[in-house]
Protein backbone atom coordinates (compact mmCIF):
# COMPACT_ATOMS: atom_id res chain seq x y z
CA UNK A 1 0.00 0.00 0.00
CA UNK A 2 1.38 3.13 -0.85
CA UNK A 3 0.98 6.66 0.66
CA UNK A 4 -0.37 9.27 -1.19
CA UNK A 5 2.71 11.11 -1.71
CA UNK A 6 4.40 7.88 -3.25
CA UNK A 7 3.75 6.23 -6.24
CA UNK A 8 6.07 2.97 -7.29
CA UNK A 9 7.62 3.57 -10.91
CA UNK A 10 6.63 2.17 -14.02
CA UNK A 11 8.11 1.42 -17.84
CA UNK A 12 5.45 4.09 -18.76
CA UNK A 13 6.55 6.85 -16.12
CA UNK A 14 10.11 5.58 -16.53
CA UNK A 15 11.71 4.09 -19.45
CA UNK A 16 14.06 0.73 -19.31
CA UNK A 17 12.70 1.43 -15.49
CA UNK A 18 9.74 0.40 -13.49
CA UNK A 19 10.16 -3.07 -11.95
CA UNK A 20 13.08 -4.87 -12.76
CA UNK A 21 14.36 -8.42 -13.37
CA UNK A 22 17.68 -10.27 -12.44
CA UNK A 23 18.63 -13.54 -11.85
CA UNK A 24 21.36 -15.49 -10.69
CA UNK A 25 23.42 -16.59 -13.78
CA UNK A 26 25.24 -19.63 -12.16
CA UNK A 27 22.50 -20.54 -9.79
CA UNK A 28 25.52 -19.91 -7.25
CA UNK A 29 23.64 -17.99 -4.92
CA UNK A 30 24.49 -14.69 -6.60
CA UNK A 31 22.38 -11.91 -7.83
CA UNK A 32 24.29 -8.98 -9.48
CA UNK A 33 22.40 -6.22 -10.10
CA UNK A 34 23.39 -3.98 -12.85
CA UNK A 35 22.18 -1.29 -15.36
CA UNK A 36 19.15 -0.48 -13.15
CA UNK A 37 17.06 2.28 -14.40
CA UNK A 38 15.94 5.14 -11.69
CA UNK A 39 14.05 7.93 -13.15
CA UNK A 40 12.09 10.12 -10.50
CA UNK A 41 14.34 13.26 -9.12
CA UNK A 42 13.90 13.27 -5.94
CA UNK A 43 13.84 10.59 -2.95
CA UNK A 44 13.10 7.29 -3.61
CA UNK A 45 12.89 3.82 -1.90
CA UNK A 46 14.81 0.82 -3.79
CA UNK A 47 12.30 -2.42 -2.93
CA UNK A 48 13.95 -6.18 -3.33
CA UNK A 49 11.78 -8.95 -3.50
CA UNK A 50 13.39 -12.46 -3.85
CA UNK A 51 11.33 -15.15 -6.09
CA UNK A 52 11.30 -17.43 -9.03
CA UNK A 53 9.55 -17.61 -12.61
CA UNK A 54 6.76 -19.56 -12.41
CA UNK A 55 5.74 -22.46 -15.06
CA UNK A 56 3.44 -19.69 -17.00
CA UNK A 57 6.20 -17.46 -16.70
CA UNK A 58 5.57 -14.91 -13.84
CA UNK A 59 7.44 -13.41 -10.99
CA UNK A 60 6.41 -16.12 -8.10
CA UNK A 61 7.78 -14.07 -4.64
CA UNK A 62 9.44 -15.94 -1.99
CA UNK A 63 10.10 -13.03 0.58
CA UNK A 64 8.38 -9.38 -0.68
CA UNK A 65 10.33 -6.56 0.41
CA UNK A 66 13.29 -8.97 1.28
CA UNK A 67 15.89 -5.72 1.43
CA UNK A 68 15.09 -2.18 0.77
CA UNK A 69 17.12 0.59 0.21
CA UNK A 70 16.63 4.44 0.23
CA UNK A 71 18.35 6.74 -2.56
CA UNK A 72 18.62 10.41 -3.91
CA UNK A 73 17.93 10.69 -8.16
CA UNK A 74 19.00 14.05 -9.36
CA UNK A 75 17.94 14.95 -12.83
CA UNK A 76 20.17 14.59 -15.64
CA UNK A 77 20.94 16.51 -19.04
CA UNK A 78 18.61 17.36 -21.05
CA UNK A 79 17.51 14.40 -23.47
CA UNK A 80 14.07 15.01 -24.43
CA UNK A 81 11.57 18.33 -24.80
CA UNK A 82 7.80 17.99 -24.97
CA UNK A 83 5.88 20.57 -26.47
CA UNK A 84 2.47 21.56 -24.69
CA UNK A 85 -0.34 23.79 -25.37
CA UNK A 86 -2.52 25.06 -22.62
CA UNK A 87 -5.56 24.40 -24.21
CA UNK A 88 -6.74 22.65 -27.18
CA UNK A 89 -8.11 24.67 -29.84
CA UNK A 90 -8.31 24.55 -33.52
CA UNK A 91 -5.71 26.73 -35.39
CA UNK A 92 -5.90 27.75 -38.88
CA UNK A 93 -2.66 26.96 -41.01
CA UNK A 94 -0.80 30.50 -42.27
CA UNK A 95 -2.70 32.52 -39.04
CA UNK A 96 -1.58 33.83 -35.75
CA UNK A 97 -1.61 31.37 -33.20
CA UNK A 98 -4.13 31.78 -30.37
CA UNK A 99 -2.82 29.44 -27.61
CA UNK A 100 -0.20 29.36 -25.73
CA UNK A 101 2.96 26.80 -26.43
CA UNK A 102 4.68 25.19 -23.70
CA UNK A 103 8.55 23.82 -24.22
CA UNK A 104 9.26 21.14 -21.51
CA UNK A 105 13.20 20.01 -21.35
CA UNK A 106 13.19 16.46 -20.29
CA UNK A 107 16.17 14.12 -18.92
CA UNK A 108 16.34 10.68 -19.70
CA UNK A 109 14.25 9.90 -16.69
CA UNK A 110 11.65 12.41 -17.79
CA UNK A 111 11.84 15.10 -14.94
CA UNK A 112 11.59 18.39 -16.02
CA UNK A 113 14.84 20.06 -16.71
CA UNK A 114 13.22 23.59 -18.00
CA UNK A 115 10.28 25.12 -19.02
CA UNK A 116 9.86 27.37 -21.59
CA UNK A 117 6.80 29.03 -23.10
CA UNK A 118 5.40 31.27 -26.03
CA UNK A 119 3.05 32.11 -28.24
CA UNK A 120 3.30 30.85 -31.88
CA UNK A 121 3.27 33.19 -34.69
CA UNK A 122 1.86 30.60 -36.80
CA UNK A 123 1.47 26.94 -38.26
CA UNK A 124 3.86 26.31 -40.87
CA UNK B 1 -24.44 -63.07 77.07
CA UNK B 2 -27.61 -60.93 76.70
CA UNK B 3 -27.65 -59.53 73.14
CA UNK B 4 -29.67 -56.70 72.21
CA UNK B 5 -30.31 -56.24 68.53
CA UNK B 6 -30.31 -52.56 66.98
CA UNK B 7 -34.03 -51.53 66.03
CA UNK B 8 -32.66 -49.32 63.44
CA UNK B 9 -29.93 -49.83 61.07
CA UNK B 10 -26.84 -47.92 61.86
CA UNK B 11 -25.15 -45.47 59.10
CA UNK B 12 -22.24 -45.00 58.15
CA UNK B 13 -20.78 -41.34 57.97
CA UNK B 14 -17.98 -40.25 55.99
CA UNK B 15 -15.49 -37.31 57.33
CA UNK B 16 -13.74 -36.57 53.99
CA UNK B 17 -10.37 -34.51 54.16
CA UNK B 18 -10.89 -31.40 51.44
CA UNK B 19 -8.54 -33.07 48.36
CA UNK B 20 -8.69 -30.93 45.02
CA UNK B 21 -6.64 -33.40 43.27
CA UNK B 22 -4.15 -36.13 43.84
CA UNK B 23 -1.32 -36.94 41.21
CA UNK B 24 -1.45 -40.72 39.79
CA UNK B 25 1.45 -42.04 41.48
CA UNK B 26 2.67 -39.13 43.37
CA UNK B 27 -0.06 -38.03 46.09
CA UNK B 28 -1.62 -40.39 48.82
CA UNK B 29 -5.13 -40.05 49.46
CA UNK B 30 -5.09 -38.55 52.76
CA UNK B 31 -6.72 -40.10 56.35
CA UNK B 32 -10.42 -40.61 55.63
CA UNK B 33 -12.46 -41.20 58.59
CA UNK B 34 -15.39 -43.65 58.76
CA UNK B 35 -18.02 -42.94 61.34
CA UNK B 36 -21.01 -45.51 62.48
CA UNK B 37 -23.60 -43.59 63.99
CA UNK B 38 -27.13 -44.68 65.06
CA UNK B 39 -30.57 -42.53 65.05
CA UNK B 40 -31.01 -44.24 68.30
CA UNK B 41 -28.73 -44.64 71.53
CA UNK B 42 -28.88 -47.77 71.68
CA UNK B 43 -25.49 -48.22 69.50
CA UNK B 44 -22.58 -49.16 72.34
CA UNK B 45 -18.65 -48.96 70.66
CA UNK B 46 -16.83 -50.06 73.20
CA UNK B 47 -18.30 -53.70 72.10
CA UNK B 48 -18.68 -53.42 68.98
CA UNK B 49 -17.07 -56.04 66.49
CA UNK B 50 -17.30 -55.66 62.71
CA UNK B 51 -15.24 -56.57 59.30
CA UNK B 52 -15.18 -53.67 56.57
CA UNK B 53 -14.33 -53.45 52.96
CA UNK B 54 -12.96 -50.78 50.42
CA UNK B 55 -12.99 -50.44 46.37
CA UNK B 56 -12.21 -47.66 44.22
CA UNK B 57 -14.58 -47.12 41.70
CA UNK B 58 -14.04 -43.96 39.11
CA UNK B 59 -15.76 -42.27 36.21
CA UNK B 60 -12.96 -41.87 32.99
CA UNK B 61 -12.98 -38.54 30.70
CA UNK B 62 -13.56 -41.20 28.25
CA UNK B 63 -17.09 -41.45 29.05
CA UNK B 64 -16.57 -45.25 30.78
CA UNK B 65 -16.97 -46.13 34.37
CA UNK B 66 -15.16 -48.87 36.12
CA UNK B 67 -15.73 -50.35 39.86
CA UNK B 68 -12.94 -52.15 41.42
CA UNK B 69 -9.93 -50.13 40.31
CA UNK B 70 -6.91 -51.19 40.90
CA UNK B 71 -4.83 -48.87 43.74
CA UNK B 72 -1.90 -49.36 46.33
CA UNK B 73 -3.22 -49.14 49.25
CA UNK B 74 -0.26 -49.03 51.64
CA UNK B 75 2.80 -47.88 49.28
CA UNK B 76 3.43 -46.30 46.00
CA UNK B 77 1.85 -47.47 43.33
CA UNK B 78 3.21 -51.08 41.69
CA UNK B 79 1.57 -53.52 39.39
CA UNK B 80 2.31 -55.82 41.68
CA UNK B 81 1.23 -54.63 44.65
CA UNK B 82 -1.96 -52.87 43.03
CA UNK B 83 -5.15 -54.62 44.08
CA UNK B 84 -9.33 -53.90 43.84
CA UNK B 85 -10.17 -54.73 47.66
CA UNK B 86 -9.28 -53.74 50.83
CA UNK B 87 -10.37 -54.80 53.96
CA UNK B 88 -9.90 -53.99 57.96
CA UNK B 89 -11.66 -55.37 61.13
CA UNK B 90 -12.92 -53.13 63.91
CA UNK B 91 -13.01 -54.01 67.95
CA UNK B 92 -14.31 -51.87 70.44
CA UNK B 93 -14.93 -48.84 68.00
CA UNK B 94 -17.27 -47.25 65.81
CA UNK B 95 -14.85 -45.34 63.70
CA UNK B 96 -11.72 -46.52 61.18
CA UNK B 97 -10.10 -44.70 58.86
CA UNK B 98 -8.19 -45.83 55.52
CA UNK B 99 -5.34 -43.37 54.22
CA UNK B 100 -2.23 -43.66 52.27
CA UNK B 101 -3.86 -45.43 49.04
CA UNK B 102 -2.00 -44.18 45.80
CA UNK B 103 -3.63 -44.57 42.72
CA UNK B 104 -2.73 -44.84 38.63
CA UNK B 105 -5.62 -44.08 37.09
CA UNK B 106 -7.07 -40.99 35.81
CA UNK B 107 -10.68 -40.14 36.78
CA UNK B 108 -13.17 -38.52 38.97
CA UNK B 109 -13.43 -41.16 42.18
CA UNK B 110 -15.46 -42.44 44.99
CA UNK B 111 -14.67 -44.76 47.57
CA UNK B 112 -16.94 -47.43 48.46
CA UNK B 113 -16.73 -48.53 52.05
CA UNK B 114 -18.97 -51.63 52.79
CA UNK B 115 -20.11 -53.39 56.15
CA UNK B 116 -21.44 -56.61 55.53
CA UNK B 117 -22.07 -57.63 58.81
CA UNK B 118 -24.79 -54.82 58.72
CA UNK B 119 -25.10 -54.67 55.42
CA UNK B 120 -24.75 -51.11 54.81
CA UNK B 121 -22.44 -48.72 52.69
CA UNK B 122 -20.81 -45.68 51.71
CA UNK B 123 -19.48 -43.60 49.02
CA UNK B 124 -17.05 -41.10 49.66
CA UNK B 125 -17.58 -37.79 47.91
CA UNK B 126 -15.94 -37.94 44.49
CA UNK B 127 -11.86 -36.73 44.34
CA UNK B 128 -9.72 -36.22 41.32
CA UNK B 129 -7.15 -38.52 40.27
CA UNK B 130 -4.92 -36.60 37.77
CA UNK B 131 -2.27 -37.74 35.59
CA UNK B 132 1.36 -37.55 36.90
CA UNK B 133 3.83 -35.55 35.52
CA UNK B 134 4.69 -36.46 31.41
CA UNK B 135 6.77 -39.30 31.30
CA UNK B 136 6.00 -41.09 27.88
CA UNK B 137 5.47 -39.24 24.36
CA UNK B 138 3.87 -40.58 21.46
CA UNK B 139 4.29 -38.77 18.04
CA UNK B 140 1.26 -38.03 15.93
CA UNK B 141 1.30 -38.47 12.62
CA UNK B 142 5.01 -39.28 10.78
CA UNK B 143 8.07 -36.94 10.44
CA UNK B 144 9.62 -36.32 7.15
CA UNK B 145 12.70 -38.11 6.40
CA UNK B 146 14.09 -35.37 4.67
CA UNK B 147 13.81 -31.65 4.03
CA UNK B 148 15.44 -28.72 2.48
CA UNK B 149 17.24 -26.46 4.69
CA UNK B 150 15.14 -23.41 6.75
CA UNK B 151 11.76 -26.00 5.89
CA UNK B 152 9.05 -26.34 7.70
CA UNK B 153 8.79 -29.92 9.59
CA UNK B 154 5.33 -31.25 10.66
CA UNK B 155 4.08 -34.02 11.57
CA UNK B 156 -0.09 -33.21 11.92
CA UNK B 157 -2.34 -30.29 10.46
CA UNK B 158 -5.30 -31.47 11.45
CA UNK B 159 -5.74 -27.69 13.01
CA UNK B 160 -4.82 -26.24 9.52
CA UNK B 161 -1.74 -25.37 11.27
CA UNK B 162 1.48 -27.66 10.66
CA UNK B 163 2.97 -28.88 14.00
CA UNK B 164 4.33 -31.67 15.41
CA UNK B 165 1.73 -33.16 17.25
CA UNK B 166 3.03 -35.79 20.34
CA UNK B 167 0.28 -37.75 23.21
CA UNK B 168 2.34 -37.21 26.00
CA UNK B 169 1.54 -39.26 29.54
CA UNK B 170 2.52 -40.15 32.64
CA UNK B 171 4.13 -43.58 34.38
CA UNK B 172 0.64 -44.87 34.07
CA UNK B 173 0.11 -43.71 30.58
CA UNK B 174 -2.79 -41.17 31.84
CA UNK B 175 -2.69 -38.51 29.26
CA UNK B 176 -1.44 -35.96 30.89
CA UNK B 177 -4.01 -32.68 30.15
CA UNK B 178 -3.89 -29.27 30.50
CA UNK B 179 -0.05 -29.48 31.30
CA UNK B 180 1.37 -26.60 33.62
CA UNK B 181 4.95 -27.61 32.62
CA UNK B 182 6.24 -26.58 29.27
CA UNK B 183 8.08 -29.09 27.00
CA UNK B 184 10.60 -28.25 25.26
CA UNK B 185 11.26 -29.43 21.51
CA UNK B 186 15.06 -29.62 20.84
CA UNK B 187 16.95 -31.14 18.33
CA UNK B 188 20.69 -32.55 18.26
CA UNK B 189 22.91 -33.88 15.29
CA UNK B 190 22.46 -38.06 15.02
CA UNK B 191 24.80 -39.72 16.97
CA UNK B 192 26.33 -36.60 18.97
CA UNK B 193 24.94 -34.73 22.02
CA UNK B 194 25.81 -31.54 19.67
CA UNK B 195 22.73 -29.28 19.63
CA UNK B 196 20.95 -28.45 16.34
CA UNK B 197 19.04 -25.02 16.52
CA UNK B 198 15.25 -25.25 15.27
CA UNK B 199 13.82 -22.49 13.94
CA UNK B 200 10.29 -21.50 15.55
CA UNK B 201 8.19 -22.04 19.06
CA UNK B 202 9.97 -24.74 20.69
CA UNK B 203 7.79 -25.06 24.09
CA UNK B 204 4.24 -25.95 24.05
CA UNK B 205 2.00 -27.52 26.97
CA UNK B 206 -0.54 -29.86 26.28
CA UNK B 207 -4.30 -29.53 25.69
CA UNK B 208 -7.13 -30.90 27.28
CA UNK B 209 -6.57 -33.81 25.11
CA UNK B 210 -3.18 -34.61 26.42
CA UNK B 211 -1.81 -33.44 22.93
CA UNK B 212 1.67 -31.19 23.05
CA UNK B 213 1.82 -28.86 19.35
CA UNK B 214 5.09 -27.16 18.20
CA UNK B 215 3.92 -25.26 15.89
CA UNK B 216 5.76 -23.69 12.48
CA UNK B 217 8.55 -25.28 13.83
CA UNK B 218 11.94 -25.28 11.05
CA UNK B 219 15.22 -26.86 10.69
CA UNK B 220 17.86 -24.60 10.19
CA UNK B 221 21.07 -25.24 8.75
CA UNK B 222 22.14 -27.94 6.16
CA UNK B 223 23.39 -30.77 7.62
CA UNK B 224 25.57 -34.31 6.61
CA UNK B 225 24.28 -35.84 9.45
CA UNK B 226 20.93 -36.76 10.21
CA UNK B 227 19.21 -34.53 12.57
CA UNK B 228 17.07 -36.06 15.87
CA UNK B 229 14.50 -34.39 17.79
CA UNK B 230 13.76 -34.87 21.28
CA UNK B 231 10.97 -33.50 23.61
CA UNK B 232 12.08 -33.03 27.22
CA UNK B 233 10.30 -31.62 30.66
CA UNK B 234 10.85 -32.36 34.66
CA UNK B 235 10.46 -36.05 33.86
CA UNK B 236 10.32 -36.57 30.38
CA UNK B 237 13.45 -37.46 27.75
CA UNK B 238 12.05 -38.60 24.90
CA UNK B 239 13.81 -39.40 21.34
CA UNK B 240 11.27 -38.79 18.58
CA UNK B 241 11.29 -41.88 16.47
CA UNK B 242 12.41 -40.07 13.07
CA UNK B 243 15.72 -38.45 12.43
CA UNK B 244 15.91 -36.04 9.63
CA UNK B 245 18.28 -35.45 6.82
CA UNK B 246 18.75 -31.58 6.43
CA UNK B 247 20.15 -31.56 2.77
CA UNK B 248 20.31 -28.35 0.11
CA UNK B 249 19.02 -25.02 0.74
CA UNK B 250 15.80 -23.83 1.25
CA UNK B 251 13.08 -21.55 0.11
CA UNK B 252 15.11 -18.36 -1.03
CA UNK B 253 13.65 -15.51 1.38
CA UNK B 254 16.86 -13.50 2.42
CA UNK B 255 18.94 -10.93 0.32
CA UNK B 256 22.34 -9.75 1.66
CA UNK B 257 24.69 -7.43 0.45
CA UNK B 258 28.10 -8.75 -1.81
CA UNK B 259 31.45 -7.72 -0.89
CA UNK B 260 31.83 -5.56 -3.73
CA UNK B 261 28.22 -3.49 -3.26
CA UNK B 262 28.76 -0.56 -2.05
CA UNK B 263 26.53 1.56 -3.99
CA UNK B 264 23.43 1.10 -1.38
CA UNK B 265 25.69 2.47 1.07
CA UNK B 266 26.80 5.52 -0.99
CA UNK B 267 25.89 8.96 -0.44
CA UNK B 268 26.45 10.25 -3.70
CA UNK B 269 23.42 10.91 -5.98
CA UNK B 270 21.94 8.51 -8.72
CA UNK B 271 21.53 10.08 -12.12
CA UNK B 272 17.70 9.76 -13.04
CA UNK B 273 17.85 7.51 -16.43
CA UNK B 274 21.51 6.31 -15.86
CA UNK B 275 22.00 2.79 -14.31
CA UNK B 276 22.36 2.00 -11.31
CA UNK B 277 25.77 1.06 -10.09
CA UNK B 278 26.10 -2.71 -9.72
CA UNK B 279 24.95 -4.15 -6.77
CA UNK B 280 26.01 -7.66 -5.83
CA UNK B 281 23.31 -9.67 -3.44
CA UNK B 282 24.04 -12.87 -1.98
CA UNK B 283 20.61 -15.07 -1.75
CA UNK B 284 19.60 -17.52 1.21
CA UNK B 285 16.92 -19.14 2.69
CA UNK B 286 15.75 -18.14 5.90
CA UNK B 287 18.35 -19.97 8.11
CA UNK B 288 21.10 -18.52 5.97
CA UNK B 289 22.07 -21.74 3.37
CA UNK B 290 22.87 -19.55 0.28
CA UNK B 291 20.99 -20.84 -2.80
CA UNK B 292 23.33 -22.94 -4.55
CA UNK B 293 21.79 -24.57 -7.27
CA UNK B 294 18.93 -23.07 -7.00
CA UNK B 295 17.36 -20.57 -9.89
CA UNK B 296 16.60 -17.37 -8.18
CA UNK B 297 15.08 -14.11 -9.55
CA UNK B 298 15.32 -10.50 -8.07
CA UNK B 299 13.01 -8.73 -8.83
CA UNK B 300 13.33 -4.45 -8.31
CA UNK B 301 10.71 -1.84 -7.38
CA UNK B 302 11.20 1.94 -7.23
CA UNK B 303 9.41 3.85 -5.05
CA UNK B 304 9.14 7.64 -5.37
CA UNK B 305 8.56 8.85 -1.77
CA UNK B 306 9.49 12.93 -2.22
CA UNK B 307 10.05 14.55 -5.75
CA UNK B 308 12.51 17.22 -6.37
CA UNK B 309 11.09 20.39 -5.41
CA UNK B 310 9.64 22.05 -8.65
CA UNK B 311 11.50 25.55 -7.41
CA UNK B 312 14.52 23.83 -9.24
CA UNK B 313 12.59 24.45 -12.98
CA UNK B 314 13.33 27.33 -14.82
CA UNK B 315 11.33 29.53 -17.04
CA UNK B 316 12.10 31.32 -19.50
CA UNK B 317 10.85 33.12 -22.72
CA UNK B 318 11.65 31.55 -26.18
CA UNK B 319 11.20 33.55 -29.38
CA UNK B 320 8.74 31.57 -31.29
CA UNK B 321 10.88 30.47 -34.41
CA UNK B 322 13.25 29.16 -31.87
CA UNK B 323 10.62 27.08 -30.45
CA UNK B 324 9.57 25.56 -33.85
CA UNK B 325 13.29 24.42 -34.63
CA UNK B 326 13.68 22.95 -30.75
CA UNK B 327 11.19 21.04 -32.05
CA UNK B 328 12.31 18.64 -34.20
CA UNK B 329 15.72 18.07 -32.12
CA UNK B 330 16.30 14.75 -30.91
CA UNK B 331 18.77 15.80 -28.80
CA UNK B 332 19.34 19.06 -27.29
CA UNK B 333 22.62 20.51 -26.97
CA UNK B 334 24.20 21.12 -23.45
CA UNK B 335 24.32 24.45 -23.10
CA UNK B 336 20.68 24.40 -23.82
CA UNK B 337 20.45 23.91 -20.24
Amino acid sequence: MLADSEAEETSDSCPGGGSQYFQALENNGEVVISDAVVCSAGSSILIFDVGYIGPDGLFVPSALSAMTATIVVESGKSAAIRLLSANSTTERTFARLSTLVYVRFLDSGYNVRLFAFSYLKQIL
Amino acid sequence: MNVKPLTSAPLIQVLFPAVGSLSAGLQSLPKTQFQLTSSGSELRCSRIVFNYSSSLLCNFSNGTSKSDVAFSPRAAFNDRLAQVMFGGSVRGSCGFYVEGWQFASAGSCQIRVSIPVLAISVLTPFFAVVAGPAVYGNLIGLLPSQVSGASIIWSSNASGIPCIAAHLSDEFHNPVLMSEESFLLSAFFSGTVFPYELLGGTTARTNSAGVAHWCHIHVSVVSSLPVCLRVSGANVNWTLPTCINVSGSGLATVISLGNTSDALNSTVPVISGAGLPKIRFVVSDAAGNVAYGRVVVIRMRVIRTVMMNSSSMYVSVFRCDLLVRLAFLHRLPDNCV
